[in-house]
């Protein structure tokens, strides 16, 4: 049984101008001790997939459908007061800029003692052993236990927060963007705390970022996400070398990439529709120089390429043609935006 | 090298900050020194592009406003066109520079003024420096806006800048930039802020226009990768310091700084068949206030040996225009 399986979820937003669909039937499950990278340019549901799964949602935003599995439970039909018991403690999550997440008026330890103490039901002395281990598990001094957050870097916030997430040993940990604003060498660095830490503990991890290679050394399956749905999932191997959908495609054109100087940058021409009134078919289809008369017509589900691949593309058939077109400029520009 | 050609060359440049810690008493007896650059020289040939890479808080953005003038010298030269203008101080002097430099900010969001129209904005750097007629700065406006792809250009002119997304945006900003044909450009972190599908195409429309206007620029970004697509040359800073300087390809396939070294293998490689090594040294920046004498990596260098700790490594010509700053891989 997977520890998290999640089924046609739906999140919505209510806005003035309508209902927007950011999260518009998912579907993906999760082993235990595995890795997956959710990955999307920005707007396209992400946060807000993950968010709903742990219901921690905006104001406005409810949850239209689905079914969110969770060690064999539906974690929809729970109530807050359950939900709150298995936050942090089952499924624990690393916001956004966790880096500033932290208290600025206490000392670490006091979010750590705060989290032992009340969720973890440990005393004072238990749960600074606890911290302390933590700490060395992401490789910091634990003496900075007793320092304040702005006595740290910003890496060393980062793992800060990755302990924090840690605390109670929870099976999955989802962290957003967790490296998005920290330079190249300290990302290094939380990445490994990151493998490491999925080697040792066999913690489950879902990692979100809009930066692709960010995920292709840490995790191990990858799903792409564009305007509320997910357009391609598989292994990373899958995704980056064998990517079976015109969009995952395209983004692959659009990365200077530092060891290949050669390759030239494609743009994927135009922007992501807007979610109130989505368009009848394929929602990449505007973009897509690919597209044919059905994909403005009927919506592509996500179809195997082969084992535990998938792409919902109607041109499946013809992938070894696409992926060939994609690499030429020309491909690119015909596009009318 | 013909010297006829060096658009920039400074030499030796300084820009320290005092910081008073001291909230209440203005002269407290001791005040800290950030050397936030510390004796950099560099030369841009014209037409040439230089990437300023290296972590945050390693002096590349105060290097960008120096070079643009917004900010005094502690010390240094500055020769822009063959004339010094370290010391220019006349009103008309600088307006008359200023004409010719031009900036690319990082976050086009907040660059243009959301209450003017983006023909408003487009006008205004022509309202300062042009002396045409109103009908030929219209002419100006629309043929900028057709430069940067933004066509039809009658259905931009009245938009607002909350109208446009990102991507759009920052073509404006560049073509905001590029009105008054400047002759050098500095574009700090100029895609950062936009989502990797837009990203390409601002990249490429860069590249093409500095080419064809000639355009002398300066890349200032985090992204190593980045820097190589875009840039003939690259200068690896840190800590106020550069420790290695020359041909991009050159820099990036032989890097002889450990520094630079780290960096790039810091980079995330996108075959997951391949793994990336982790990279061996220390995590932190020391403090920039009161550093010790000899190398300014020598707490984080995995290679370094007692020189490093007595004298300080200058920088060295290693092969053609590759200089390195580093006791060890010099030789």
């Amino acid at each position: 049984m997977p520890l998290l399986e999640i089924e046609d979820f739906k999140v919505y937003y209510r806005s003035i101008d309508g209902i927007s669909q950011a999260v518009d039937g998912i579907s993906f499950s999760l082993e235990e001790g595995q890795s997956l990278g959710l990955v999307g340019e920005s707007g396209c549901g992400k946060t807000t997939a993950v968010r709903g799964i742990i219901r921690i949602m905006d104001k406005n935003a409810f949850i239209a459908g689905g079914k969110v599995f969770f060690n064999g439970e539906d974690l929809i039909g729970f109530s807050e007061e359950r939900m709150r018991n298995i936050r942090w403690k089952d499924l624990s999550l690393i916001p956004q800029a966790a880096m500033d997440s932290l208290n600025p008026v206490y000392p670490v330890i006091n979010a750590f003692n705060e989290i032992l103490l009340l969720k973890g039901g440990m005393n004072l002395n238990s749960a600074e052993k606890r911290a302390k281990e933590l700490f060395l598990m992401v490789s910091l001094d634990p003496k900075r236990l007793y320092h304040y957050p702005h006595e740290f870097s910003g890496g060393m916030k980062q793992r800060a927060v990755i302990a924090l997430a840690l605390a109670l040993k929870p099976k999955l940990i989802i962290a957003d963007e967790p490296v998005t604003a920290l330079d190249v060498i300290v990302q290094n660095q939380v990445l490994m705390v990151f493998k490491n830490l999925r080697e040792k503990l066999k913690v489950a991890l879902i990692m979100i970022t809009h930066d692709i290679s960010v995920v292709a050394q840490t995790c191990n399956v990858i799903a792409v996400m564009y305007a509320g749905k997910i357009i391609e999932k598989g292994t990373s191997v899958d995704i980056l070398k064998h990517a079976a959908h015109p969009y995952t495609l395209g983004l692959e054109n659009a990365f200077p990439n530092l060891r290949n100087p050669n390759k030239s940058l494609i743009a994927i021409k135009g922007s992501p529709p807007n979610l109130v009134n989505p368009p009848k078919g394929c929602r990449f289809a505007s973009r897509c120089p690919f597209k044919i008369k059905k994909c403005l017509q009927k919506e592509p589900f996500l179809k195997e390429v082969n084992n535990g691949h998938y792409s919902a593309c109607f041109r499946l058939n013809e992938i070894e043609k696409i992926r060939k077109k994609s690499r030429e400029v020309e491909t690119w520009t015909t596009v009318k935006s | 090298m013909d010297n006829s050609q060096i658009l920039i060359e400074v030499k030796d440049l300084k820009k320290h900050f005092t910081i008073n810690h001291n909230l209440f008493r203005k002269s407290s007896k001791k005040s800290n020194v950030l050397k936030a650059v510390d004796g950099i020289s560099f030369k841009v040939i014209r037409g040439n592009s230089l990437g300023l890479a290296g972590e945050s808080g390693c002096g590349k953005t105060t290097t960008g406003k120096i070079l643009l003038k917004l900010y005094k010298l502690t010390g240094g030269q500055y020769i822009f066109n063959h004339q010094d203008i370290t010391n220019f101080q006349i009103k008309a002097e600088i307006k008359k520079f200023r004409k010719k430099v031009q900036l690319m900010f990082q976050n086009p969001f907040e660059a243009i003024n959301p209450r003017f129209s983006i023909k408003r904005a487009l006008m205004e750097p022509l309202i300062i420096y042009h002396k045409g007629s109103r009908k030929e700065k219209e002419d100006l406006v629309g043929y900028m806006l057709k430069k940067v792809n933004l066509i039809p250009t009658k259905y931009y002119l009245d938009k607002y800048p909350h109208q446009l997304s990102g991507g759009q945006l920052q073509r404006v900003v560049l073509a905001r930039a590029l009105i008054i044909n400047p002759v050098f450009l500095v574009a700090d972190e100029p895609v950062s802020m936009l989502d990797v599908s837009i990203r390409a195409g601002v990249l490429n429309l860069m590249k093409k226009i500095t080419e064809e206007m000639q355009l002398t620029t300066v890349y200032i970004s985090h992204d190593l990768s980045l820097i190589r697509y875009m840039c003939h040359e690259i200068a690896i800073m840190y800590l106020g310091k550069i420790v290695e300087i020359g041909q991009t390809d050159e820099v990036i396939e032989n890097p002889c700084h450990p520094y630079t070294q780290a960096l790039i293998a810091a980079v995330p490689i996108l075959d997951p068949e391949v793994k990336n090594e982790e990279v061996k040294i220390k995590n932190y920046v020391p403090n920039p206030i009161d550093l010790p004498p000899g190398c300014i990596f020598q707490d984080r260098c995995p290679i370094a040996t007692d020189i490093c700790f007595k004298t300080e490594p200058k920088l060295k010509k290693i092969d053609g225009k590759h200089q390195v700053a580093c006791h060890i891989n010099q030789k």
